[in-house]
């Protein structure tokens, strides 16, 4: 008569723990990558807790032989690697937050800035342009729609770099750059029919209520005017 | 004692993570498909580098830095034309290791040279998601290199890419993290200030471009619902990292990054849309499941 298999008790079970180590099918070449741990037998459907004792030993064993084996050397390479991926993400993240302007590329997602005051303002820097055109008319396009073919985003950036007063106050050099007027020019011109004659940029502190979004500007205005 | 060191259970688990974050190589090859077919039906605009002038050329720090000059109108017609070139090879899965490297390569090159222009965006992920994805092997399913993989009599299957997922999880997740930390040191975490409302205020302001429900979330005048957005965000974007060893609560964390990306498109028209493809890798698990499951349950219906 066919005897059953006996299974192990949990003394057993820890005893066969400490086996010398198995260097496991991946010494026979196989690729076996975590899968190892995970080996294709399944707990039967009706078990004891000894049996599934059993099972999860036999488990534990299989991670004690994936360790020891011949896949320890690519685990050691591989938390090697996740720790370089770490200190490189740390240094580079550490890196893009200490320089201005923001460095590229960086492993970094935008912040959104500062939250506005308790009382629900929110001050920032607006920019008012104003165009004047021959036939007397006056247009108040938002950067966007003025340098309508920069990416939307940088819109506003590229403004800034090209007309925006210096931090010492004085006159940008980009502003009286020939092709930097032809541009401005060329944009001024998409919007409206009449030729321009003038551009006004005017730069101030905007303060927007968060309830409406309503705003006022406060303080000087850093003007330029650029002849068109 | 020393069988159960902490290395040795760190180890353990490493090893465990792997397995969860396996990912099936055709669910891999379905994002290589559609992230190359997004490129080429939404590829990001370049061509405007050359119309805007050079004295405006002021490249981040960074690599980009060396340059002195801005590349000329034909360089950045040929990068287009290259983008369009792999993005064809990766969609039929031709030689998509090195296609993906040089992709990147490209995606980096196009986006540096328009931050130069203006204020660098934030698509670094998606930029640098084929290298990642090249490791992980989205190209050994559904491509012209798995059907010579099979003729010369490799199996495509016989490796495992957990680790590879492991590390763009971590990579996704510090990113995240990245638009976590300012938002918690700069306020939104204070109860008397309400950060996303003064964002949301601060679009209306503009009147450039808003989302769909811009106006009706604007009307919301209602303290408690907008602290919650902002205890809401930070906690979506700054926790998703402590979640990387529990890989079941990292995918509800990264699908409510999902739904936090659509709310701030509807909100505050900011689109994230691509980034779907540097979430997608992450539900392969229940999905492969899924996929598996649902034939096996229209089975059974049919022969009730």
């Amino acid at each position: 008569m066919e005897q059953p298999e006996r299974l192990g008790t949990v003394g057993q079970n820890r005893r066969m723990l400490n086996r010398p180590p198995n260097p496991g099918p991946a010494a026979a070449g196989a690729d076996t990558g975590c899968a190892v741990l995970f080996h294709k037998r399944s707990i039967p459907a009706r078990t004891t807790s000894l049996e599934r004792s059993t099972y999860m030993g036999d488990r534990l064993q299989k991670s004690v032989e994936y360790f020891q084996g011949a896949d320890a050397p690519r685990t050691r390479k591989r938390i090697t690697i996740l720790g370089a991926l770490i200190a490189l993400l740390m240094i580079q993240g550490l890196y893009a937050f200490a320089t201005e302007p923001e460095p590229y590329p960086a492993i970094r997602l935008p912040g959104f800035g500062a939250a506005p005051t308790p009382d629900g303002k929110f001050a920032n820097e607006g920019l008012e342009i104003t165009i004047r055109y021959a036939d007397g008319t006056a247009l108040r396009p938002s950067p966007d729609s003025l340098a309508s073919d920069v990416r939307f985003s940088s819109a506003r950036t590229t403004l800034d770099r090209a007309f925006r007063p210096l931090q010492n106050g004085t006159r940008n050099p980009n502003a009286d750059k020939p092709e930097v007027i032809s541009w401005l020019k060329r944009q001024a011109s998409a919007l409206n029919p009449s030729s321009p004659k003038e551009a006004e940029f005017c730069w101030r502190t905007r303060v927007v209520e968060i309830r409406d979004g309503s705003f006022e500007y406060v303080g000087d205005c850093k003007k330029l005017v650029v002849p068109l | 004692m020393t069988r159960y060191s902490t290395t040795r259970i760190l180890n353990r688990h490493l090893a465990r993570l792997c397995l969860a974050y396996r990912a099936d190589y055709r669910y891999l090859a379905a994002v290589r498909i559609g992230f190359a077919l997004y490129l080429l039906i939404r590829p990001t605009d370049y061509s405007w580098i050359a119309q805007v002038p050079a004295a405006l050329f002021q490249p981040p720090p960074g690599p980009f830095a060396l340059l002195s000059a801005p590349p000329s109108a034909d360089f950045v017609a040929m990068l287009e034309y290259t983008r369009v070139i792999l993005a064809l090879a990766l969609l039929v899965g031709l030689r998509t290791v090195t296609i993906s490297i040089i992709l990147s390569a490209v995606l980096i090159i196009g986006a540096g040279l328009t931050h130069s222009y203006g204020k660098v965006d934030h698509f670094i992920l998606f930029e640098i998601l084929p290298l990642a994805m090249a490791a992980a092997g989205w190209g050994r399913a559904w491509s012209i290199d798995a059907i010579v993989s099979r003729s010369r009599g490799r199996n495509a299957f016989d490796s495992d890419n957990g680790f590879q997922i492991l590390l763009w999880a971590i990579t996704v997740s510090f990113a995240l993290l990245t638009a976590a930390v300012p938002k918690a040191v700069r306020g939104w975490l204070n109860p008397s200030r309400e950060g996303t409302r003064g964002f949301v205020a601060r679009d209306l302001a503009d009147d450039s471009r808003l989302g769909v429900l811009t106006h009706q979330i604007a009307a919301v005048d209602v303290s408690a619902f907008w602290k919650l957005l902002d205890y809401a965000t930070i906690a979506a974007e700054g926790m998703l990292i402590l979640t990387i060893g529990i890989p079941v609560l990292f995918r509800i964390g990264v699908a409510i990054m999902l739904i936090f990306h659509f709310a701030v498109f509807l909100t505050l028209g900011i689109e994230f849309d691509s980034y779907i493809f540097v979430y997608l890798p992450f539900f392969a698990a229940p999905v492969m499941a899924f996929s598996q499951w649902l034939p096996h349950r229209l089975r059974f219906n049919e022969s009730m």
